[in-house]
């Protein structure tokens, strides 16, 4: 058991189940780690289930999120009616600011998106499959796959402070001329419409790990997303068949560190220890983890699709990535996801083409029997007609690529995000790491407390989008300014110990009109000109400790005309 | 009509169009007659289009392009004697006849007076004359040794010889149209050297021999006049040579300094015949009765359409003749061997008629726009077709517009219809440019205006075909001689009076050509010579002063598109002829502008509600692409209508991608549409609202949030931005509708602050008592 198995643990649990005394067990449906005795993991889930249970006395709708012990933090999702999704985080030794709970959140958040769309939500599985085992094997051979991301030697690297300028579950754009923007719309209605249209239902066109165009909703979008970023874009493909080349060699033995990192969080994620392995006739007979853990790799594998092992895939000679996750043998068996918006299955093909990915979903029920030559039909066909196309347009975006740095503004450390459509901006996270300590911490009490703002904002169930403008100087003068209006936020950092607010906030302002930010809000969009909400903190004396309250946090709500009069009053004054 | 047409030529079959007979080119009845008794033949005058006919004493004139033609013609009345040739000066106030072949006489028509001039060296002859419009000569006459050049004596009443351009003449050919004349020499007349008498001078071509296949080694061929025919297809001027011997037709190209292959076509029989209509070459196979398309700005030297027969259309048929007879006496009705295509009789002049010397009738070759459209499957060919036919603009563009919407109705492969985008917006784009910034036009300083001007009084006259005629024929005795050319199909049938042999016998050439085979320029007319610009008009002494860079346009032109071995066919045509397309802006082009893509076609095409959104957006950004390509701007309301589309199937997602991506641009259209499609997606309204911010349509904006009930931030914004068009007075009322006394204080509040005067406006006094009354009632707070 290593030492990042006590820094956190995660359970999934059906509140609907195991409601009699004695079935307490039947609630559970993941547990990690899976070597843990069944006692703490009831206990774990007792407490979580009677904080539910209590805070929904006075919030039906969003019954609790956070609960902070002595120790450890307990992260709760609320994932799909009635099931639960709990992070216990142990607490850092070290005087460190605690990392705020909605980029762990959103870690649960991007766990569950993901699952839903390789294997359906868990609501349905259980549906279908009452007795909850497919549910649980689904469940068993997901999780350990999508930590093992978070994997480093041995730590488990969960979000930290210094990823205070990432927002999780968010594309990045890249933004491009419209010329190439209209050659790869042009593309996409090529491929739609090819064979008389309806075969290519979506496509998503990726351009190293960025979003060229997708023509999925944005939920859809953000998942496919996500799961291309981790293991479809070019570098996470050539990772993947040096393992893949690697595991054929050596049949089941895996000899890359990561492989062996992998393995190990497997082996403690999937209850493979003797001790544990007795413990098995106390699980109720329905629960399939029995049968799970005898033959972990196996039975996982033959079972139920692992889209997210890290050698799923690799490329092919035409081009095409192939994939054994969803079948034991290539044999036939193409990947399948599950559209969140109009819940439907299709398949996933995917065309690689040096830098360009190429995602194309096509319907499942198209293809029945003879599924194999449908798709190697429409190999041919695509690569037919769209293949001088999609060189092209590679050679395009190659043009206009400048390289990850693209984002970078000299002089800014930010973060931009577009909420409605789940984009982000940000600073590449070599600049950032540039920033002190001190300002990241400072940054993350921010962004915590405007997490809770928005909250508040969004469960009054107003029409209105929050509109909020945070200035924040640190101890060290370094300015930390967020601006959020009408579902944009930026966020920024600027260490430059001269300047003034008025200095800091024109630098942002100019910041914020850079047309790259955010292509079509190239005028300003975060600006402060409908400002009614302004929350003022004074934290130059701010001290790391929990002493939240030593700092001056001025909450100013007034009317409308009055704002700019009161806050050119208040401006001087810091 | 449009359904089936659009149909039937989708289906790619030969199935032909609204005119009820296989053919894309026919000759329309009624013909032109001009059977005078005793008539000594016809003859066409190019530089006039007229149809002359002299008699003993008279000579009768129509107008060639009028349709119906005339039925009387104008009448000049000359002394009786031998006619070798006739032609009208250009201001039809002169005519002049030749009578010997040493001898030209000139009668004056206003008042007339005659007079006669001899040529200069009494042992030439005159082959023939032709009048003309360049600066440095009136008329000039072609002898067995060279140009004879003269000027009009102001009185009129006689000619001053200004200049004589030496080289040895075997034939000569001439169009007015081109104002190219050729002078064949040699022992097999394949050399050919041209002098171009055009507006901004005279410009003297480069010798050049013309390619000859040998039919057996002991025997060289002898060029004849006849296989060689000047050619002016958009403003280029070419010379057609048919070689009977190799079955081809060499095609060369004329430039201001050099003469450039451009290639060969195939024919498949020595009989053939040549028109140019409308800018296409028509190549009659006369043995088979069918005529070939070629449009030299294709890429391919592939037919335009499948073979077809030339037809007679709208005559009557001949078994009603005895009916038809019974009419109207001036309405004669062909007989049968009259209407007999391609008969003994038929000469093809220059550039689209046909004379029938045996009945006297003059024919006219028209294009069949429909039937082309209707027997040709490779539509985006077919478009760029349509788009270079100015003789019909409005039938090509609806024609154009048509086979465009039926594309789309029938799903072709998003490639296909891609290709007929580009087609359409480059044509569009090369004809809205402004002619200056393409290669030579950009050196036409001010002594260009004038061939300019005339170029364009050209243009109007070809393009109305009729425009030029009506007062030249009344008041016409003209003469010009014709000259000879053209009508390869010659060969086959023997006119009456024109032994010639070829013109090897310099006697045979005078004959030949008085017996006229006329020609004539009537649609491209002046057109060339402009058009000739780069290449051949422009003034020389500029065209010596930058050399480098005329020869540079020349050499890459002359790798134009016709030529198979074209280096850059592309590059280098596109800036020659948009020069010439945005001068010939002035006429109808069947140019589709994307406000008419718009309306006519993506919007009609949804009305038909067969094709699905997505396929139609596909559509529209294909279209996009291409007019990205040409720089062309797509209008706001077609980029709103792409947002309606996508909000319609409720792809959002796609909608905010095509905005952040700016394929859809932001304007006050595209704003209003996102915001009245977002009023069930928040997110898009939001979108919308903010485009208007950003775009500053503050009246717009502001409704828009007194809509929401966002009061405050509406006069926030106002006074912000200084916005005078929505009167804070409305938010009273809004604020007072929603009875939200709060509000309408606040709103009432910002007026007495921020209205200079609205303290003795009647609002205030409505508006605060009614305040008053909230507060007394309690409804407002404390």
């Amino acid at each position: 058991m290593g030492a990042w198995a006590e820094a956190a643990q995660v359970c999934i649990f059906d509140m609907q189940r195991g409601q009699q005394e004695g079935h307490e067990l039947d609630k559970i449906l993941f547990f990690s780690p899976t070597d843990c005795p069944l006692p703490s993991q009831l206990s774990v889930i007792g407490l979580s289930e009677g904080l539910i249970t209590f805070t929904r006395i006075f919030s039906p709708e969003a019954p609790c999120q956070l609960m902070q012990a002595e120790q450890h933090c307990h992260i709760f999702l609320n994932c799909e009616p009635d099931i639960w999704m709990v992070m216990v985080v142990e607490k850092a030794k070290e005087v460190e600011e605690d990392v705020r709970a909605a980029a762990l959140e959103a870690v649960l958040k991007e766990a569950h998106e993901l699952f839903v769309m390789f294997y359906g939500s868990i609501r349905a599985l259980l549906h279908k499959h009452p007795a909850g085992d497919v549910a649980r094997s689904c469940l068993h051979a997901f999780m350990p796959d999508y930590f093992a991301d978070f994997l480093t030697g041995k730590k488990l690297q969960l979000p930290s402070i210094g990823d205070g300028l990432t927002e999780r579950g968010t594309m990045q754009p890249v933004s491009l001329e419209r010329d190439t923007v209209l050659h790869a719309q042009s593309l996409v209605g090529l491929l739609e419409s090819c064979f008389g249209g309806g075969i290519v239902r979506h496509t998503l066109i990726l351009f190293h790990g960025y979003l060229v165009s997708s023509t999925l909703p944005v939920g859809d979008t953000a998942a496919l997303f996500s799961y291309a970023a981790l293991r479809l874009t070019p570098a996470a493909i050539a990772l993947s068949s040096s393992l893949h080349s690697a595991h054929k060699g050596q049949s089941t033995m895996q000899s890359p560190a990561s492989r062996a990192g992998q393995s190990k969080l497997r082996t403690l994620f999937n209850n493979v220890t003797p001790t544990l392995a007795q413990e098995e006739p106390t699980i109720p007979s329905t629960s399939p983890l029995g049968q799970d853990t005898a033959h972990p790799e196996e039975g996982v594998k033959s079972q139920f699709p692992r889209p997210l092992r890290q050698d799923a895939w690799w490329k092919d000679k035409d081009g095409f990535l192939a994939t054994d996750a969803w079948g034991a043998d290539n044999n036939g068996v193409h990947p399948t996801i599950w559209l969140q918006q109009s819940e439907e299955q299709v398949h996933l093909c995917v065309y690689q083409y040096r830098a360009l990915t190429l995602l194309l979903l096509i319907p499942t029920l198209l293809n029945g029997s003879n599924s194999l030559d449908t798709f190697t039909l429409l190999k041919e066909q695509l690569l037919d007609e769209a293949a001088q196309k999609i060189e092209k347009l590679e050679e395009r975006l190659s043009k206009e690529w400048v390289g990850s740095n693209a984002s970078h503004v000299p002089g800014y450390r930010y973060l931009c995000c577009d909420r409605s459509s789940k984009t982000a901006t940000a600073s590449p996270p070599s600049k950032v790491s540039t920033l002190s300590k001190e300002s990241l911490s400072a940054l993350n009490q921010v962004r915590a407390e405007i997490d809770f703002e928005k909250g508040r904002v969004e469960r009054q169930a107003s029409e209105q989008d929050p509109e909020l403008e945070v200035c924040l100087r640190t101890k060290q003068n370094a300015w930390v300014i967020v601006r959020v209006r009408g579902g944009h936020e930026l966020y920024t950092v600027q260490e430059r110990a001269s300047d003034t607010l008025v200095l800091a906030s024109d630098a942002v302002e100019k910041l914020n009109k850079r047309s790259d930010l955010d292509p079509f809000f190239s005028n300003g969009a975060i600006c402060n000109e409908a400002l009614s909400w302004t929350i003022f903190f004074r934290l130059t004396w701010y001290a790391p400790s929990k002493a939240r309250d030593d700092s001056n946090i001025h909450f100013l709500n007034h009317s409308a005309p009055l704002s700019c009069k009161q806050l050119e009053i208040i401006r001087p004054l810091s | 009509m449009g359904k089936t047409q659009a149909s039937t030529s989708a289906q790619g079959g030969a199935v032909l169009g609204g005119s009820g007979a296989t053919s894309h080119v026919y000759i329309q009845y009624p013909p032109l007659r001009c059977d005078i008794p005793g008539a000594a033949g016809v003859m066409y005058d190019d530089g006039n289009k007229l149809l002359l006919v002299p008699a003993p004493s008279k000579v009768y004139s129509w107008p060639a392009n009028q349709h119906p033609p005339p039925e009387t013609p104008g009448v000049t009345n000359i002394k009786e004697g031998p006619i070798l040739g006739v032609r009208f000066s250009l201001d039809c106030k002169i005519l002049a006849v030749q009578r010997t072949n040493r001898e030209i006489e000139f009668i004056n028509r206003e008042n007339g007076t005659g007079f006669s001039q001899q040529c200069k060296s009494g042992t030439d002859r005159i082959f023939g004359f032709f009048w003309t419009d360049c600066p440095s000569c009136d008329i000039v006459f072609v002898t067995t040794s060279g140009l004879e050049l003269y000027a009009l004596h102001q009185g009129r009443n006689s000619l001053k010889f200004l200049d004589i351009k030496k080289a040895n003449v075997s034939w000569y050919v001439y169009t007015h149209e081109s104002r190219l004349v050729l002078l064949a020499s040699g022992m097999q007349c394949k050399t050919l050297a041209g002098y171009q008498f055009a507006a901004g001078g005279i410009i003297r071509l480069p010798k050049y021999d013309v390619m000859m296949a040998k039919a057996d080694a002991n025997r060289k061929p002898v060029l004849a006049p006849e296989d060689i025919r000047i050619a002016t297809m958009y403003g280029r001027l070419y010379c057609l040579q048919v070689d009977r011997v190799a079955l081809c037709i060499h095609m060369y190209r004329f430039y201001r300094d050099a003469v450039v292959p451009q290639g060969s076509l195939p024919i498949y029989s020595p009989h053939v015949a040549i028109s140019v209509v409308d800018n296409v070459l028509l190549i009659h196979q006369t043995d088979s009765k069918v005529v070939l398309l070629y449009d030299i700005l294709s890429d391919t030297k592939v037919p335009t359409s499948a073979p077809l027969p030339l037809l007679l259309r709208g005559g009557p048929l001949s078994s009603d003749s005895s009916i038809q007879s019974t009419e109207k006496d001036k309405k004669r009705v062909l007989m049968n061997r009259e209407a007999t295509i391609y008969g003994d009789g038929w000469v093809f002049v220059n550039p689209d008629f046909v004379l029938d010397h045996l009945h006297g009738l003059l024919w006219r070759v028209r294009l069949d726009l429909e039937a082309v459209a209707a027997s040709t499957s490779n539509l985006p060919v077919l478009l760029a077709f349509l788009q270079r036919r100015r003789h019909e603009a409005a039938k090509a563009k609806e024609l154009s517009l048509m086979v465009m919407r039926s594309m789309i109705l029938e799903r072709r492969p998003l490639t296909v219809i891609g290709t007929a985008m580009d087609v359409l917006t480059s044509s569009y784009a090369q004809g809205a440019r402004p002619p200056n910034g393409t290669g030579g036009s950009s050196f036409q300083p001010t002594q260009f205006t004038k061939p300019l001007a005339s170029t364009i009084a050209g243009i109007t006259l070809s393009a109305g075909p009729r425009a030029g005629g009506p007062s030249s024929l009344t008041a016409t005795p003209g003469v010009q001689s014709a000259v000879v050319m053209s009508s390869s199909g010659a060969a086959s049938l023997r006119l009456p009076q024109d032994t010639e042999d070829s013109g090897d016998s310099e006697d045979d050439q005078v004959q030949a050509s008085a017996p006229l085979r006329p020609e004539q320029g009537l649609a491209t007319e002046d057109v060339l010579e402009c058009t000739l610009d780069q290449g051949i008009t422009g003034s020389p002494e500029i065209e010596e002063e930058s050399p480098t860079s005329v020869s540079r346009d020349l050499s890459s032109e002359s790798s134009g598109r016709l030529n198979s071995s074209s280096m850059e066919p592309s590059v280098s045509s596109s800036p020659s002829l948009s020069g010439l397309q945005g001068i010939r802006m002035g006429i109808a082009a069947p140019l589709i502008s994307p406000e008419e893509m718009q309306r006519r076609v993506f919007m009609a095409v949804e009305e038909e509600t067969v094709v699905d959104a997505i396929f139609l957006v596909s559509v529209i950004v294909e279209y996009m692409r291409s007019a990205a390509r040409e720089h062309v701007r797509v209008p706001p309301g077609l980029q709103a209508f792409v947002v309606k589309l996508l909000a319609r199937d409720e792809r959002f997602n796609e909608l905010h991608q095509f905005i952040a991506g700016k394929l859809v641009e932001p304007s006050r259209a595209v704003a209003l549409q996102l915001v009245e499609v977002g009023t069930h997606h928040t997110p898009t309204r939001k979108l919308g609202m903010e485009m208007l911010r950003l775009l500053h349509a503050h009246s717009d904006y502001v409704k828009l949030l007194l809509q929401d009930g966002r009061m405050l931030e509406g006069l926030r914004y106002i006074r912000r931005n200084k916005v005078d068009s929505v009167p804070p007075v409305m938010f009273l009322q809004a604020a007072a509708s929603v009875n939200d006394a709060q509000k309408l204080a606040a709103v009432f509040r910002f007026c007495l602050d921020f209205i200079p005067g609205f303290q003795q406006t009647p609002d205030f006094i409505t508006y605060s008592s009614r305040l008053n009354q909230h507060s007394n009632s309690g409804a407002f707070g404390r």
